[in-house]
């Protein structure tokens, strides 16, 4: 009877390691994931792509969906999407390279050489970020190849994919290019084309002019960054 | 036959001969003397047949007094033309009898008919309705008055008089007279008697009816042109009574023209009429639904109706009129409404002028409208609720029709149903005179099409709001209430502002004191929200104008507050969204200053000030400037614009010096006030936020003078400072942590501020008495003794 229960155990053993062997074959990217998620580099990195990359959503919006305005712009910087009764608005992959070379270019504010972490020796390698943008979320996918060495052990982080930033500026662009479209032929501002659109979307607008243009502030005070409501800026030339 | 009778005969023909190939001409003449034939032949019979018989009359062919009925009766069977000519003579020798004179010899033709000659009246009043024979008048009256049979025309003299009775439509008699008539001439018409022509000066106040016209009640010294069916009115007393029309003149004559009204500027009733331009005349006529604007503007309770064209005409109804069936363009207004429709192939140019009663304007306020085929708009004044006036957009389906609404700057359209809005230009000091503001009003459509509504307030801004009143669109520029309340619009003028905190002084650049009437609305609201700010800048003797100068906005708090140059202007360096942010920065000074007063009462304390807080920021700031990082990046930057004036000097501060913010500020202002480069100025401005942690370029004057950083910190919005704290970028989000906490602890910050910025759950306890004088101790440990950081 003692032997037959020894017998079982082991068959049960046995049974969970092959099963384990066949989970962990199923899962191995994530828990790939699970294990970085344990590294502190890692979880700094990440937590640096997605407070940049709120960041950049911030900016790049408040500037027209561009890292630096582009050459239709006002004086003060601010892109024209509708000028001389054309649409000039930036496609949504323009604005997720834009929103990419923000964090390529700012990353480093917030990994701040590593200081972090004094006790470990980390290269930075060249840092490739790419954005894409969703009606509701933004994905983030960052090459920043890392190698991290202490006391002689070298490891090397690279990949930090799938980092996803809940902010619906997807369908804020869709909005505002909707808006643009209605704009053109049309004798002045259509406010009750406006108005219909965004109310649908649950947006507002403001608007102020300027001695060139009319710039727009379309808000979403249901799509926040870091608490604060998302704010596109652009301008409208008449 | 006879030889005799042969004579008689051939006398007889050849005198008929000669009178009826004389046909139409003078056979007579009437004087003072007598009646006198002219041609021999009837001289002769006239001694035949008058002399003959009653030599008292009558002398050698002359008659010289009334002659009886007996001998006009043969006289009548012997030639009736000087029948005729004795008839007159008859009449007129009676009025000599009355006192009247001849002045003139009065030419009397074969008909009888006088043809030339005047005949002067005396005082006693002659009737002269035989003269005019078809005349359907009951009488014609007249004394003191000279009569020109050939002109026709009546001159009366002092104390004269011109009565004519008439029968009027229900057969009653009426008299019209002439009288107080200093200089002039009245015509009367051959068959009517009635006055046909006229040209008078009155010598006292009198009422005078011309035609078929209304009765036309003038003063003394007016005068009156009646001529060709049209009279003229003039004086230099120009006010008069046509019908129930009150009119006054201010410039040349008025015009009247059966109901019509033609004046170069005039008053009818409530309506100033006046023509476009100096050549042109205003066109009004009276209706039975009300006074038609022919041509001209017209002035109505405030309404400036503008007609160049036919199909600009518009009725202004009266308050009964029923307008169901009225094809024209109309304006009508009530103590509570005004309603405007225009025609279906017409339009209406309606300005809004000062005290309207609906719109509640003054001077300053500029309101236009237009309404083309058919569009129409309802007005509702809604003071007694307290509220500003609602436009109701009546749409029409006609093609081409449309609304325009013009409010100050602000310029709307209606069309389809839909709103529309014309791109505002933007407002320069030279818009500071003349008309500058918009005009409080709600607009809704009446069609189903159209859900939202505008809310326009005194301040040339407008929101648009959805149908569950939630607000979609806003025009804010310096993100002022734009209320619907009365109340929460007239703050206009300075005076305003004067009277409702007279602790302080308020004063404007120029003496006019023409400045936007949302500097006034703000300031009160600023003084509102912070009431702190009352006792604060009174009585403070720091003059913060020049600190203010320059962001070109030269705002004077403390003793004085206000002053604004152009809106624009101050959004050169820093960019403001609102002059609120101006208010906010000055005022702060004014509270780091009052510390510092406070700090200097406590002597040999071992604390750092908060100003040496500040510097100690400051200067961690500014030195991360000298960074490698920062060097290739500002680098970068100038090599890629590459401007002779900047670019070498740049790069030559950043190889050899280590404090290069001076050189920073000058290129920074170079490129801000360079067209071309001052886009450029974003990117520079992101590069020294991303590397010192100060949010601009502007920042590089912190460098310079630490004591702006607390004030432009404070000036910019909470949940910009609130992002702030947040970056991703460490030097950032330190820089802003480390600011909030100084303003938290030197008591220039609420606590609502502090948990708005810093996040609800920053603090463990609700006053956040556990996170207060984390930095700054010294007066902060002195008020708040039990903190945990003391």
């Amino acid at each position: 009877m003692k032997k037959r229960a020894q017998v079982t155990i082991f068959i049960i053993i046995a049974i969970l390691i092959v099963a384990s062997a066949v989970l962990i074959f199923s899962f191995r990217d994530k828990i790939k994931i699970f294990m970085l998620n344990s590294d502190p580099v890692y979880l700094f990195v990440q937590n640096c792509v997605e407070e940049t990359g709120k960041d950049a959503i911030y900016f790049i919006t408040q500037n027209g969906g561009y890292l630096f305005p582009p050459t239709l712009s006002t004086s003060e910087g601010t892109p024209y999407y509708f000028y001389n009764n054309k649409d000039y608005t930036p496609t949504k992959d323009r604005i997720g390279e834009e929103i990419s070379d923000y964090i390529e270019n700012s990353i480093s504010y917030c990994t701040n050489e590593f200081t972090n972490f004094p006790d470990l020796n980390i290269t930075e390698e060249e840092i490739k970020a790419k954005a894409k943008i969703e009606n509701e979320k933004i994905i983030l996918d960052v090459v920043y190849p890392l190698i991290i060495n202490k006391g002689g052990s070298t490891r090397k982080l690279e990949n930090f994919n799938n980092i996803i930033i809940q902010a619906e500026i997807g369908r804020i662009y869709n909005s505002i290019k909707e808006i643009i479209q209605e704009q053109i032929d049309k004798e002045g501002i259509c406010l009750s084309c406006i108005s219909e659109l965004i109310d649908e979307e649950g947006l507002t607008i403001d608007m102020v002019n300027t001695e060139e243009a009319i710039i727009f502030t379309v808000k979403d005070k249901y799509s926040l960054i870091k608490n604060v409501p998302i704010e596109w800026k652009f301008a409208n030339g008449y | 036959m006879d030889i005799k009778t042969k004579r008689i005969l051939a006398f007889i023909f050849l005198t008929f001969f000669i009178i009826g190939t004389a046909e139409a001409n003078i056979i007579a003449t009437i004087g003072m003397e007598g009646l006198n034939m002219i041609s021999p032949e009837a001289g002769k019979i006239i001694d035949t047949i008058i002399c003959a018989q009653n030599p008292i009359v009558c002398l050698s062919g002359k008659v010289m007094g009334i002659v009886q009925s007996k001998l006009m009766e043969t006289l009548a069977e012997t030639s009736p033309k000087i029948y005729k000519a004795v008839s007159t003579y008859n009449e007129i020798k009676s009025y000599i009898e009355q006192g009247a004179s001849i002045l003139e010899e009065l030419k009397i033709n074969e008909e009888g008919n006088i043809e030339g000659g005047v005949i002067s009246f005396g005082e006693e009043e002659n009737s002269i309705k035989k003269l005019f024979i078809d005349s359907n008048t009951e009488d014609i009256a007249i004394s003191n008055a000279d009569y020109d049979f050939e002109t026709q025309k009546i001159t009366l003299k002092e104390g004269g008089y011109l009565k004519v009775k008439v029968k009027d439509d229900e057969g009653k008699i009426q008299e019209l007279n002439y009288e107080n008539i200093a200089e002039g001439y009245l015509k009367l018409n051959e068959s009517t008697g009635l006055v046909e022509e006229a040209e008078i000066v009155t010598s006292g106040d009198s009422t005078y009816k011309f035609g078929e016209y209304e009765s036309l009640s003038v003063k003394e010294g007016t005068h009156i042109l009646y001529q060709d069916g049209k009279i003229t009115v003039s004086g230099k007393e120009n006010n008069f009574m046509y019908g129930n029309l009150n009119i006054s003149s201010f410039e040349e004559s008025v015009n009247l023209f059966g109901d019509k009204i033609i004046c170069a500027e005039c008053s009818i009733n409530e309506i100033k009429l006046k023509g476009l331009g100096k050549e042109t005349r205003g066109i009004l006529e009276q209706t039975d639904k009300g006074y038609l604007i022919k041509y001209g503007e017209a002035t109505y309770k405030q309404n400036l109706l503008t007609v160049d064209t036919k199909n600009e005409e518009v009725l202004i109804a009266d308050l009964n009129a029923d307008l169901s069936d009225y094809q024209g363009s109309w304006l009508k207004q009530t103590s509570e409404n005004l309603e405007i429709k225009s025609s279906e192939s017409g339009s209406i140019n309606l300005e809004i002028l000062e005290e309207h009663d609906i719109f509640n304007t003054d001077a300053k306020d500029k309101l236009n409208i237009k309404l083309t085929k058919g569009d129409g708009l309802n007005i509702e004044k809604r003071a007694d609720e307290g509220l500003i006036p609602k436009v109701i957009y009546a749409s029409s389906t006609n093609e081409g029709a449309s609304t325009e609404i013009e409010n100050d700057h602000l310029k709307f359209s209606f069309k389809d149903g839909e709103f529309y809005m014309s791109p505002p230009k933007s407002v320069t000091r030279d818009d500071l005179f003349g008309k500058y503001q918009s005009v409080a009003l709600e607009l809704e459509s009446d069609s189903a099409k159209e859900a939202s509504k505008i809310r326009v307030n005194s301040y040339n801004q407008f929101i648009m709001l959805g149908k569950d009143n939630n607000e979609l669109v806003s025009y804010n520029k310096y993100d002022l209430p734009v209320s619907s309340k009365i109340k929460d619009n007239e703050l206009q003028t300075i005076e305003q502002l004067r009277e409702k905190y007279p602790e302080m002084l308020f004063t404007t650049p120029s003496e006019k004191e023409t400045m936007p009437p949302y500097m006034f609305y703000l300031t009160d609201i600023y003084i509102q929200e912070n009431p702190e700010a009352l006792d604060e800048m009174k009585g403070w003797h720091y003059d913060l104008g020049t600190s203010a100068s320059v962001v070109y906005f030269n705002t004077f708090i403390g003793l004085e507050i206000v002053q604004t140059d152009s809106p624009n202007n101050f959004e050169e360096i820093r960019k403001f969204t609102s002059p609120l942010q101006v208010f906010v920065h000055e005022h702060e000074h004014i509270k780091d200053n009052i510390i510092i007063r406070e700090e200097n009462k406590i002597i040999n304390s071992k604390q750092d000030s908060l100003q040496k807080k500040y510097d100690e920021l400051g200067e961690n700031c500014a030195n991360r400037l000298s960074q490698s990082k920062t060097k290739t990046l500002l680098k970068d930057f100038f090599k890629n614009i590459n401007d002779d004036k900047i670019t070498p000097t740049i790069l030559k501060s950043l190889e050899e010096k280590k404090d290069y913010s001076e050189e920073l500020m000058t290129a920074y202002s170079y490129l801000v006030k360079t067209p071309d480069l001052k886009s450029k100025s974003n990117d520079f401005d992101r590069i020294i936020q991303l590397s010192t942690g100060l949010p601009s370029g502007y920042s590089l004057d912190y460098f310079l003078n630490y004591r702006e950083i607390s004030t432009t910190y404070r000036e910019q919005p909470i949940e910009q400072r609130k992002l702030l704290v947040q970056s991703g970028n460490k030097l950032i989000s330190e820089t802003y942590t480390k600011l909030t906490q100084l303003a938290f602890d030197s008591g220039k910050m609420k606590t609502d501020e502090f948990v708005a910025i810093m996040g609800n759950g920053f603090c463990k306890k609700g006053d956040c008495s556990d996170k207060i004088c984390k930095e700054y101790k010294l007066l902060c440990c002195e008020d708040n003794p039990s903190s945990p950081n003391c």
